[in-house]
C-alpha cells in the first residue's frame, strides 16, 4: 500500500479537515465577543473556498481509484453524490453566514461543523467499505445533531438536537449491529471475513446467503433509512426539522441525503444486485413499497401543515420516496440510467430545497424572536419582494415537478427508468402522489402573490442571502433546462460503475 | 496457574475426566490465596502507615497490641467485623450491601497479573497491563454503587468525585505506562520486566529524560487512582465526613479500607515492573535465572522475590510519607492537574520517547550514556531526598529513632 | 468442555444484564445492569480467543464509559420514571419482544454449527491490521472525535450567544 499516494487521492477529504481546522482555529484566536456585523466575513470566505477546492478536486478524478486497501474507493457515482453532498454544503454556508449574522450566532463553529459534515458525507459517497461508510455516517451525523441544537437559547433547537441524536444513535445502532452480521456472513460465506463491498459483493453472488446475512442487509439499510428520512423511519424529521436554526435544516435536509442515498446504491448494488444482473422480486417490491409508502404520507401529511419548515419536512420526506422508486428501478435494472436518474434528481432536489429554506431564511428575523413562521406570515410578500417572490415560486414549482425546472426533469428521468424497468403500477402511484404535493407546493405561491398581507412582514437584508439563492434559482433553472448536460456527464462517470 | 496445573499432573497422575476440575481448583485456590495476600498486605500496610505517620508527627503510634504494636490490624479487623452491620433504611438496599465487594473484587483480581519474582505470578497474560488497567477500573463502579445506595449527600458528592477522578486519572496513568510497553514490545508484565535487567541504569526509569518525567506523572496519577492524598478528595473528612462509604459499618467499611489499601500494591508494583526493573536480580542475566536448577532456582527466586518486595516497598513508603506531608487539593485544582499538565506533558513526552528510541535504541551507544546519565540523575534524586529528610528531623529536633525497624 | 460452560455461563449473563438494562426502573440500576452485560460480553470475547478486545471493552465502555453514565444520571439525580404511560407503548413493547425473540431464533439457527475459527485476535495482530488493512478507518476515526469534541464544546459552552 502506498500511502503517500493514497494520500494524494484522498486530497478533497482532508483540505476540508484542513480548512475545518482552519477556521475552527481562527475562531479561536478571534476572541469570545460577540460577533462584529461583517466580521466573521474571512471564515466564511475560507469555508466555501475550501468546499469549492474540494469539489473541484473531485471533479478531477479520472478513472476508478481504489485506496486503502479498498476502505475508500473513488469512482463515478462517489464523485456524483460527492459534488451534490459538497453543493449542499457550499450553500449551506452561505445561508449560514446570513443567518448567524442576523441571529447573532457565533460563526466559526457553524462552518466548521459544516466542514466536518461534508467530509463525512464524501467518505460516505466514497466508502469502499462498510466501515468507511459507519464512521462517514457518524462523522457527518454527529456534526448536524449539533448544527441542530445550534440556537441554544432556543428551545425548540435544544429539542431538535436532543430528538435527532437520541433516534440517530438508535439508527446507527442498528446499522452497526448490521454490519457485524455481514461481517460475520462474508466470513462464513467466504472463508475470511472482509467489510469491503467488494468482498460483501463476491460473498452475496456466489454463495448461498444465510439469514443472517439478509437480517444484516436490513438492519444495515433500517439505519440508511432513518438517515434519509424513509418512512417508517422518519418521525424525528419534522420535529427536528422545525427546531433547527434554518441553515442546519436546510443542509441537513440535502447533504445527509444525498450521502445517505449514495451509501443505499452503493450497499444495495454489492448486496442485492447479484454481479450487475436484476435483483430479487422480493427486493424490489420492498423498496417500492417503502417508496410508496415515503411518499403518499409524506405529501399526505404535509397538507395539514401550518409552519413552513413542517411542510418542508414533509415534502422532504415525499421526495427521499421517489428517490425510493428510482433505487428501485436500479435495482430492477442495474445497467439502465437509474443511477444517473437518481444523481440527478437529488441534485435538483439540493438546489430547489436548498432555495427554499432560504427564502424561508429570509423571514425569520432576528429581532421580532418568534419561534415558527406559519406560511399565512408569507402573505403579499409575493408582491413587495419580486425578486424573492419569483424565487420562491421557482422553488416550489420545482418541487412540484412542473417545467421546465429541475424537479420536473428529475421526476421524469425517475419515472421513466421505472417504467423501463417494468414497474409501471408503482409510477401511477408516484404520479399521483405529485399530484397531492403540487396542491401544498402551489398554496404557498397563492399566499405570497394572492393573499392580502396582515401585517407588513420584513426581511433579513444579506448580500450572502440574495447572492445564494440568485445561484440556486440558477441551478433549479439551467440544470432543468439542460438536463442532457447532467446527464451526459453522469453517463461518461457512472458507465462501468458496476463492472 | 499453567505451571500449577502441569505440576500437579507430573506429581500425580490425574485421569482425563478430571482435568477441568484440577483446573478450576487451582484456579480457585489461587484466589484464594491472592484475596489472603491482599488482605494481610493490607493490614500490615495500615499497620505500617500508622507507625510511619507517627514518626512523621513526632508521636509513637499504635504499640499495644501485639510485639510493637503489630497486630494491631488484627484487632481492628475482629473489632470491624463483629460491629453492627447498620443499612440505612433510604438505601437502596441490594446494591448497598454490593458495592464494597465489587471495589474489592475490582482491586484483588487485579493481584492476578502482578508477578513477585520469575515464576510467582498468578497468571502470566498476554495483556497483562491492559488487564490491570480495565480491572481495576471496575472498582470505580463500585465506589460510585455505593455512593448512590446510600442515599446521602455525603456519600453521593463523594463518589461523584471518584469517579471524576479516576476516570481522569485513568489516562495519564495508562499513558505513562505506555512507554514501558513500546521499550518491551509486549503487554506482559513478566515480558516487560524480563526486557530489563538488574542494574538501575537497564530499568526503563532511566531510559531517557523523558522516562523519568514519565515516572513521576505515573506516581501522581497512581496517587489520585488509589485517592491516595493529596487526592483523596472522594473521601474528604473536613467537607464529605467520609466521602462514599460514610454510612458504612462494620464488614463492609472493613472491605472498602482493603480495598484501597490493597490499591498501593498494584500502583506500587506496576511502578516497579514498568519502571524500576521488576524483580531483576543485579548480575544475574535473566538467562542465567531460566537456566538454573534445584537450589540456585530456590535462592534467585528468592532473591528477586526480596528486590522486588524491597522496591515495592519504597514506592509505597513514598506515598505514606506523601499522605502526612501534602496538604489535599480542591475539586477544580485536582481537574486541572489532570487535564491541562498531566496530559499535555504525557503526550509529549510520548511522542519524544517515539523520537528517542529510533535516534538512541536501547542497545546503542548513545542510549547507554542516557541511561548512564540519567542513572546518575536518579541517584542524585535520591541523595537529596535522604538529605531533605534527615535535615528535617534534625530541624524538628527529633531523634531518628529506628530502634523498631532495626 | 470449561469453555462450552464458560460460554453459557456468559452469554447467560449477557442476556440477563440486557434484560434488566430493559426492565431496571430506576436509570442507574439500568446503567449498572449494562456495566454487567458488557464485562459478560467481554468474556466471550476472551473465549472468542480475543483478549485485547475483551480488556478494552471493560476498560473503556465499563470503566470509563459508563462512569460517565452513571455520573450524569447521578448529576441530574434521575429517580424512576414517572406517570402513566399511553397504552400503545406495552403494544410496542410487546410487538418489539415477539420481533426479537423471532429474529434471534432465525439467527441462532442460521449460524449454529457454522464452526468458524476465530481470527487472530492478539494484541500484535490488531496493530497490524490497524495501520495496514483499517488505516483509513483508523485515521478517518480521529476526525470523528474531533467532531465530537467540536459539538460538545459547542453546545456545552458556558457563553450563551
Amino acid at each position: 500500500m502506498n500511502i503517500l499516494g493514497d494520500l494524494g487521492g484522498l486530497s478533497p477529504l482532508w483540505i476540508l479537515v484542513l480548512t475545518a481546522l482552519a477556521v475552527l482555529l481562527l475562531t479561536v484566536t478571534g476572541g469570545d465577543k460577540r460577533p462584529a456585523p461583517g466580521s466573521s466575513t474571512h471564515l466564511a470566505v475560507l469555508s466555501l473556498v475550501g468546499l469549492f477546492t474540494a469539489g473541484v478536486l473531485l471533479w478531477n478524478v479520472e478513472g476508478t481509484r481504489t485506496l486503502f486497501s479498498g476502505a475508500i474507493v473513488i469512482d463515478g457515482i462517489g464523485v456524483l453524490f460527492g459534488l451534490t453532498s459538497l453543493c449542499g454544503a457550499f450553500f449551506g454556508v452561505v445561508f449560514a453566514a446570513a443567518y448567524l449574522q442576523e441571529h447573532g450566532l457565533s460563526h466559526g463553529e457553524f462552518f466548521s461543523l459544516v466542514l466536518f459534515a461534508a467530509v463525512g458525507m464524501l467518505m460516505v459517497a466514497l466508502a469502499g467499505d462498510l466501515l468507511t461508510l459507519f464512521i462517514g455516517i457518524e462523522t457527518m451525523s454527529l456534526a448536524v445533531y449539533v448544527l441542530a441544537g445550534y440556537r441554544r437559547s432556543s428551545r425548540r433547537s435544544q429539542e431538535a438536537a436532543l430528538k435527532y441524536f437520541v433516534y440517530g444513535a438508535f439508527a446507527s445502532a442498528f446499522a452497526l449491529f448490521g454490519i457485524a452480521l455481514l461481517y460475520g456472513e462474508v466470513g462464513r460465506l467466504s472463508g475470511t471475513p472482509a467489510l469491503t463491498f467488494k468482498a460483501l459483493g463476491a460473498a452475496f453472488l456466489g454463495h448461498e446467503v444465510s439469514v443472517a446475512g439478509f437480517i444484516g442487509v436490513a438492519m444495515l439499510l433500517c439505519g440508511l433509512g432513518f438517515k434519509i428520512a424513509a418512512v417508517p423511519f422518519h418521525m424525528w424529521a419534522p420535529d427536528v426539522y422545525e427546531g433547527a436554526p434554518t441553515p442546519s435544516t436546510a443542509f441537513m435536509a440535502v447533504g445527509i441525503k444525498t450521502a445517505a442515498f449514495a451509501g443505499v446504491l452503493r450497499f444495495v448494488a454489492a448486496t442485492l444486485i447479484a454481479g450487475g444482473e436484476r435483483g430479487t422480486e422480493t427486493a424490489i417490491q420492498i423498496f417500492e413499497v417503502l417508496g410508496v409508502l415515503t411518499m403518499v404520507l409524506g405529501n399526505l401529511l404535509a397538507i395539514r401543515q401550518t409552519q413552513i419548515k413542517r411542510m418542508l419536512a414533509y415534502s422532504s420526506i415525499a421526495h427521499a420516496g421517489y428517490v425510493l422508486v428510482g433505487v428501485a428501478a436500479f435495482i430492477a435494472e442495474p445497467k439502465s440510467y437509474a443511477v444517473e436518474a437518481v444523481a440527478y434528481y437529488l441534485f435538483g432536489y439540493t438546489a430547489m430545497t436548498l432555495g427554499a429554506f432560504g427564502v424561508v431564511l429570509a423571514f425569520e428575523r432576528g429581532e421580532d424572536r418568534r419561534p415558527d413562521l406559519p406560511i399565512e406570515r408569507l402573505a403579499g410578500t409575493g408582491h413587495r419582494y419580486p425578486a424573492f417572490g419569483l424565487a420562491m415560486a421557482l422553488f416550489m414549482f420545482s418541487l412540484a415537478g412542473i417545467p421546465p425546472t429541475a424537479g420536473f426533469f428529475g421526476k421524469l428521468a425517475l419515472f421513466s427508468a421505472a417504467v423501463a424497468a417494468g414497474r409501471t403500477s408503482v409510477v401511477i402511484i408516484a404520479v399521483l402522489a405529485s399530484a397531492i404535493g403540487a396542491f401544498y407546493y402551489l398554496r404557498v405561491t397563492v399566499v405570497m402573490y394572492m393573499r392580502a398581507a396582515g401585517t407588513e412582514e420584513k426581511r433579513v437584508e444579506s448580500a450572502w442571502l440574495s447572492a445564494g439563492l440568485w445561484l440556486c434559482a440558477a441551478l433549479t433553472l439551467v440544470f432543468g433546462l439542460l438536463p442532457d448536460t447532467y446527464f451526459a456527464i453522469a453517463k461518461r462517470l457512472v458507465t462501468g460503475w458496476l463492472g | 496457574m499453567r505451571a500449577l496445573v502441569d505440576l500437579l499432573n507430573r506429581s500425580f497422575a490425574v485421569p482425563a475426566v478430571y482435568q477441568p476440575y484440577l483446573a478450576a481448583g487451582v484456579i480457585f485456590v489461587l484466589a484464594f490465596v491472592i484475596v489472603v495476600f491482599a488482605a494481610v498486605y493490607s493490614g500490615v500496610l495500615i499497620f505500617a502507615e500508622r507507625r510511619v505517620a507517627g514518626r512523621i508527627m513526632s508521636r509513637i503510634g499504635p504499640n499495644r497490641v501485639g510485639p510493637h504494636g503489630l497486630l494491631q490490624f488484627v484487632a481492628d479487623a475482629v473489632k470491624l467485623i463483629v460491629k453492627e452491620d447498620i443499612i440505612p433504611d433510604a438505601s437502596d438496599r441490594p446494591l448497598y450491601r454490593f458495592a464494597p465487594y465489587l471495589m474489592t473484587m475490582g482491586v484483588f483480581a487485579g493481584f492476578v497479573v502482578l508477578p513477585l519474582s520469575p515464576h510467582v505470578i498468578g497468571a502470566d497474560l498476554n495483556i497483562g497491563l491492559l488487564y490491570v488497567l480495565a480491572i481495576t477500573a471496575i472498582a470505580v463502579v463500585g465506589v460510585l454503587m455505593s455512593g448512590w445506595a446510600s442515599n446521602s449527600k455525603w456519600s453521593l458528592f463523594g463518589g461523584m468525585r471518584s469517579a471524576a477522578q479516576i476516570v481522569s486519572y485513568e489516562i495519564p496513568n495508562a499513558l505513562a505506562l505506555l512507554p514501558g510497553v513500546l521499550l518491551a514490545g509486549t503487554l506482559s508484565t513478566q515480558a516487560i520486566i524480563r526486557a530489563q535487567g538488574g542494574w538501575p541504569w537497564e530499568w526503563y526509569v532511566f531510559h531517557s529524560p523523558m522516562m523519568l518525567a514519565l515516572f513521576v506523572i505515573y506516581f501522581i496519577a497512581a496517587l489520585a487512582e488509589g485517592a491516595r492524598i493529596p487526592f483523596d478528595l472522594p473521601e474528604g473528612e473536613s467537607e464529605l465526613v467520609a466521602g462514599y462509604f460514610t454510612e458504612y459499618t462494620g464488614f463492609r467499611f472493613a472491605a472498602y479500607f482493603v480495598g484501597e489499601l490493597a490499591h498501593t500494591w498494584i500502583a506500587g508494583s506496576l511502578a516497579v515492573i514498568v519502571f524500576l526493573g521488576g524483580w531483576q536480580i543485579p548480575g544475574v542475566s535473566v538467562a542465567e535465572i531460566d537456566a538454573a536448577q534445584g537450589g540456585m532456582l530456590w535462592l534467585y527466586e528468592a532473591l528477586a522475590l526480596a528486590i522486588f518486595v524491597l522496591k515495592m516497598i519504597f514506592v509505597v513508603f513514598l506515598m505514606i510519607q506523601l499522605r502526612w506531608t501534602l496538604p489535599r487539593v480542591r475539586v477544580d485544582q485536582m481537574m486541572v492537574i489532570c487535564w491541562k499538565y498531566l496530559l499535555p506533558i504525557t503526550f509529549v513526552a510520548l511522542f519524544l520517547i517515539l523520537g528517542f528510541m529510533l535516534v538512541w535504541p536501547w542497545e546503542s551507544v548513545g542510549g547507554l550514556l542516557w541511561r548512564v546519565a540519567m542513572t546518575a540523575v536518579g541517584l542524585g534524586v535520591v541523595v537529596v531526598y535522604f538529605w531533605r529528610v534527615r535535615y528535617n528531623i534534625v530541624a524538628a529536633r527529633d531523634r531518628l529513632y529506628l530502634k523498631f525497624w532495626i | 468442555m470449561i469453555e462450552i460452560v464458560l460460554f453459557y455461563v456468559g452469554a447467560v449473563a449477557a442476556i440477563l444484564g440486557a434484560a434488566g438494562v430493559v426492565l431496571a426502573r430506576t436509570p442507574l440500576r439500568g446503567a449498572l445492569w449494562l456495566i454487567f452485560t458488557l464485562c459478560a460480553v467481554a468474556v466471550l470475547y476472551l473465549l472468542l480467543e480475543a483478549p485485547f478486545v475483551a480488556a478494552m471493552q471493560v476498560l473503556v465502555y465499563a470503566g470509563a464509559i459508563m462512569v460517565l453514565f452513571v455520573f450524569v444520571i447521578m448529576l441530574l439525580n434521575l429517580g424512576p420514571e414517572a406517570g402513566a404511560r399511553p397504552a400503545y407503548v406495552s403494544v410496542a413493547k410487546a410487538s418489539g419482544l415477539l420481533a426479537c425473540v423471532y429474529l434471534g431464533w432465525r439467527l441462532v439457527a442460521a449460524l449454529s454449527g457454522s464452526g468458524q475459527k476465530a481470527v487472530d485476535g492478539s494484541v500484535k495482530n490488531i496493530g497490524v491490521l490497524l495501520v495496514t488493512d483499517y488505516l483509513f478507518a483508523f485515521e478517518a476515526v480521529s476526525v470523528l472525535l474531533l467532531v465530537a469534541v467540536v459539538g460538545a464544546v459547542v453546545l456545552g459552552l458556558r457563553r450563551l450567544s
